[in-house]
Formats: structure tokens, sequence, C-alpha cells
């Protein structure tokens, strides 16, 4: 292996491996697709079942210069949006809620418990009979995935805030809401980036769901069409286009998590 | 001499599932102004609960402390928050008792200049190393203005080095401010270095075994490093040896 002589040298060593893994990420990509298309062209894998890269394309093309895709694109990321906003929130208040009083943490302990090994899919039905089969309904149900793993897990970041900070703060004559808003939260804003990173998947499967059951738009239901009438392009189309809204929104995200990182924790980022 | 801090007969017990626990049993001392007092015992006896009860964060279960002055408390790890820079972390204490006023803030600005921090302000945590992070603690601590200062075991995170150079460090900060304090340890040296007296505590329930008045013939010249060259030292250091030790044979 060579020595590294300087820091140039470096620098340099370490961008050049990141470019290597971003082209290979590509590479694979492609490779992927490349021999999927040509698999599928010499009839050795069943272009009915699995379908190929090119026709899901040309559909896609098809959707998109009929407009009737966006509209499906812009139904599902708006509920997943709202599913992902109102579970995290409501979840994060209910956090602090059994933090702030630990008899009622204790008194919801099990029942959370159960919820949380409960598969909710399996409560969909119910709750879109409860809610409405439309926006509401969904909506709903990609709440109910989020918010118990919120609850469940922003109460644990919360309640493992070190213990001899949360007494220097008493020292200073600190109340139990300045406590909570000047270190269980701060603290624990690494952690909320974590929660929200995992509800995005929750709310997407709450929303696919959801979609599945009752709706007559949406991602969701693009798939389950296809699958009803037997155009494998189509339930491809709409997979491929859930893994990049889901890439998106993930990326969006980490550059927050990153720009926070950035900005709290060293000094070198800030301009003084 | 005035006295900041008295307690009288003062005894702490607590309640748990297996049952009750004397901590404390009949402390009596008396805290002056411009004193340090340095408190020592076997490990687990309930040095912390001293402090606990003088600043308030428990109740003592019989006896009475008397208090005549504001109380700052500084920990054996420096507790300072990541996400804030040295600036913000001293302000914490102001933000807390909401006198974040102009008046407070040069006093913060002033205590940084004295004591060469103003380079450091925008730093985070992570920047700086144990020693000077422990020297912002001990600053977020004054930022209140205390009268006496209450250190539980604030060095012993701390690797040898760096402790000798922070015990330094804190004796002269706290002294050039005039503050008073009661020092927590289980360092029978640092204890005799930092301290005009010495209590000795016993095994629990803690009882004072002894108080030991500490003299150096330094006059003004007295440092922590100092002390430990003086011929006082190793007397003092048998005598509380022996006060420990006789516990242990017990």
């Amino acid at each position: 292996m060579k020595q590294i002589e300087s820091i140039e040298q470096f620098k340099k060593i370490k961008k050049r491996r990141k470019v290597l893994i971003l082209l290979s990420q590509i590479g694979l990509t492609i490779l992927f697709l490349v021999a999927w298309e040509l698999l599928a062209n010499l009839n050795i894998i069943n272009v009915f079942l699995v379908s190929k890269p090119s026709d899901i394309f040309k559909l896609f093309i098809k959707y998109i210069q009929s407009g009737e895709l966006f509209g499906h694109i812009k139904i599902s990321v708006y509920e997943t949006l709202l599913g992902l906003i109102i579970g995290t929130f409501l979840g994060l208040i209910i956090g602090v809620l059994l933090w702030w009083n630990e008899t009622i943490a204790k008194i919801l302990d099990p029942f959370l418990v159960v919820l949380n090994a409960l598969p909710k899919t399996a409560l969909a039905p119910i709750l879109i009979i409860w809610a409405g089969t439309g926006i509401k309904g969904i909506v709903l149900v990609a709440v109910s995935l989020s918010i118990v793993v919120t609850i469940m897990s922003s109460y644990n970041y919360f309640v493992s805030v070190d213990k001899e900070q949360i007494k220097m703060l008493k020292t200073m004559g600190a109340s139990k809401f300045q406590i909570l808003t000047k270190l269980i939260l701060p603290s624990n804003i690494p952690n909320i980036i974590n929660i929200i990173k995992i509800n995005i998947g929750m709310s997407w499967v709450g929303v696919i769901v959801g979609e599945f059951l009752v709706s007559r738009e949406g991602i969701g239901y693009l798939v389950v069409y296809g699958g009803q009438v037997f155009k494998l392009d189509l339930v491809m189309m709409g997979v491929f286009i859930l893994g990049i809204l889901a890439l998106i929104m993930y990326l969006v995200l980490n550059a927050i998590e990153k720009y926070y990182r950035y900005t709290k924790y060293s000094k070198k980022s800030h301009k003084s | 001499m005035k006295s900041l801090l008295t307690f009288n007969n003062v005894s702490k017990s607590f309640f748990t599932e297996t049952g009750k626990t004397d901590v404390l049993s009949k402390i009596s001392f008396t805290l002056h102004d411009d004193e340090i007092i340095a408190v020592i015992g076997p490990s687990g006896c309930g040095k912390s609960t001293i402090l606990n009860l003088a600043s308030a964060l428990e109740n003592q279960t019989s006896g009475e402390i008397k208090k005549d002055g504001k109380i700052g408390y500084m920990f054996q790890r420096d507790n300072l928050f990541m996400w804030r820079n040295v600036l913000d972390n001293i302000k914490l204490g102001l933000e807390i008792s909401k006198t974040l006023n102009k008046e407070n803030l040069d006093y913060i600005h002033s205590l940084i200049n004295k004591y060469g921090l103003q380079d450091f302000a925008k730093y985070y945590p992570n920047e700086l190393s144990g020693g000077m992070r422990q020297r912002v603690a001990l600053i977020r601590t004054l930022a209140l203005k205390p009268d006496v200062l209450l250190l539980d075991e604030p060095f012993s995170a701390l690797d040898y080095q760096t402790r000798l150079f922070v015990l330094d460090d804190v004796y002269k900060i706290i002294k050039s401010e005039g503050k008073s304090a009661i020092i927590v340890t289980h360092d029978i040296s640092e204890a005799i270095s930092v301290a005009d007296r010495v209590i000795v505590l016993s095994n629990r329930p803690c009882k004072i075994k002894k108080i030991l008045d500490i003299k150096f013939d330094l006059e003004n010249k007295r440092t922590p490093t100092a002390t430990r060259n003086a011929k006082e030292f190793q007397q003092y250091f048998d005598l509380i040896y022996k006060e420990l030790n006789a516990y242990e044979t017990d």
C-alpha cells in the first residue's frame, strides 16, 4: 500500500474512493437492467410474468404524456407526507407526555407493547371503515403504522437522557418544562431525525396498503390495478416509482441531518 | 467570619423496597466565607448526599440546614451540552433563571475574558480538551454568582496529569472570585491540597469521624501543587489515612 504523504493526497484518495463507490452503484443498476432486458429478449425469462425494462419505460413515457402519472404521484406523496407528519408529530407529543408522567407511561406500557407487536395492516380495513374510504382512511392507516413506533422509541430516547445533566439543570432551579425544552428535546434531535427516517418507510407502507384496499388513484392503485388485469408492466412501473420517491424523501432528510450536524457540533462551519 | 452554610444534627434515610437505609447520621458542621471544606470518606458512604441536601435537591430526614447565600453545583463530569457552544453553555443557568440581562451578560463576558476563554466562545464542547471543558463548566456555575460552590468529585473523570492542572486552575478561580466551597472527594491528597478543613466520614451510616484543620506555612502563595511539596503534607496524609483505614478494619 502506498504511503500517504500529504493532506492533498489523503483528500484525493478519499475522493477517489467516493467516486468509485458511486460509479459502482450506477454500474450495478445498469448491469441489472441490461441483463433483465437481454434475458427477456432472448426469451429466457417470461416477459408476461416479469415484464422488461424497455416496456416499462415505454409505458412510463405514455403515462407521462397523458399526464395521468403526475396525478397518481401527487396523491400518494400527499397522503404519505400527511401520514408522516401527523404520525410523527402525534407520536412525539405522546412520547413527551409519557416522559412527563411516569405513572401514565407505566399504565400504557402493556397496551403499547401489544399494539406494537400487532401487524397494523390487519387493522387497515377497520380503520378505513371508520374514517371513510377517501384520503382520510388512507392517511389514518399510514398514521397507525408510524405512531406506535414513534411513541415507543421517542419515549425510550427521552428517558435515557443523562440523569446527571437533568440533576445539573435542577440545581440551577429548572422547571420540568425547562428540562424538556433545554435538554430532552435538543439532545434528541438526531434521534428524532432517525425516527422520521423510519417513519417515511412506515407511511409508504400504510399509504400503499390503504390504496390497495379502497382508492381509485395513487401509486398503490396503479399497482393493484395492474395486477388485477395482468399488466405486469404497470405493476413494475409502480414499484419503480415508489422506490424513486422513497429515495428522494430519504435523501432530503439526509441533507437536513447533515446540515444539522455541521452547524450544531462544530465551530468550523460558523464563519465567525 | 460569616457562616454561609450550617448543618445541625442532620440525618438522612432512604426508603427502598428492601427497607430503610440510614445514609447520614447527625452531621454537623459550618462553612464560613472564603473557606474550602473537603469531605472525604469511603466510597458509597453518602458523601454526595451531603451536597444534595445542601443544594436542596433532597430533604433531610431530621436536623436543620441553614443557608445564607446562593449555591452552585459542579459535577464529576462537565455535563456540557454538545449542541451548544461554549458561550451558550455558560448562558444556560441565566436562561433557566430568566435573568439573561445586559448586566449578567457583561459579567459572563468578563469571566470569559478573565479566564482565557474568549477565543473559544464559539467552539463546541467536543472541540475542547478535558481541562478546558472543566473550566467552562466552572464558569457556567459561576455565571449564576453563587456564594457557595459544591463540587462532587469534580476531577475524577480526568486523567492524573490533567487533574493536577485543573485542580490548580479551579482552586485559583475559586480563590480569586472569593467563593466558599465544599468539595467531595475520595482522594486524600486532593482533599489536603485544596482544603482549609477536611471532614473525615465513617462508613454507612455516615458519621463525622474527625474534622481536621489544614494549615500550611505558605501564606498567600498557597496552591494545590505547592502544598504537595510542603512539609506538613505528609503528616496530614498519614492522619487521614489512619482515620479512613480504622473503619475498613472494623
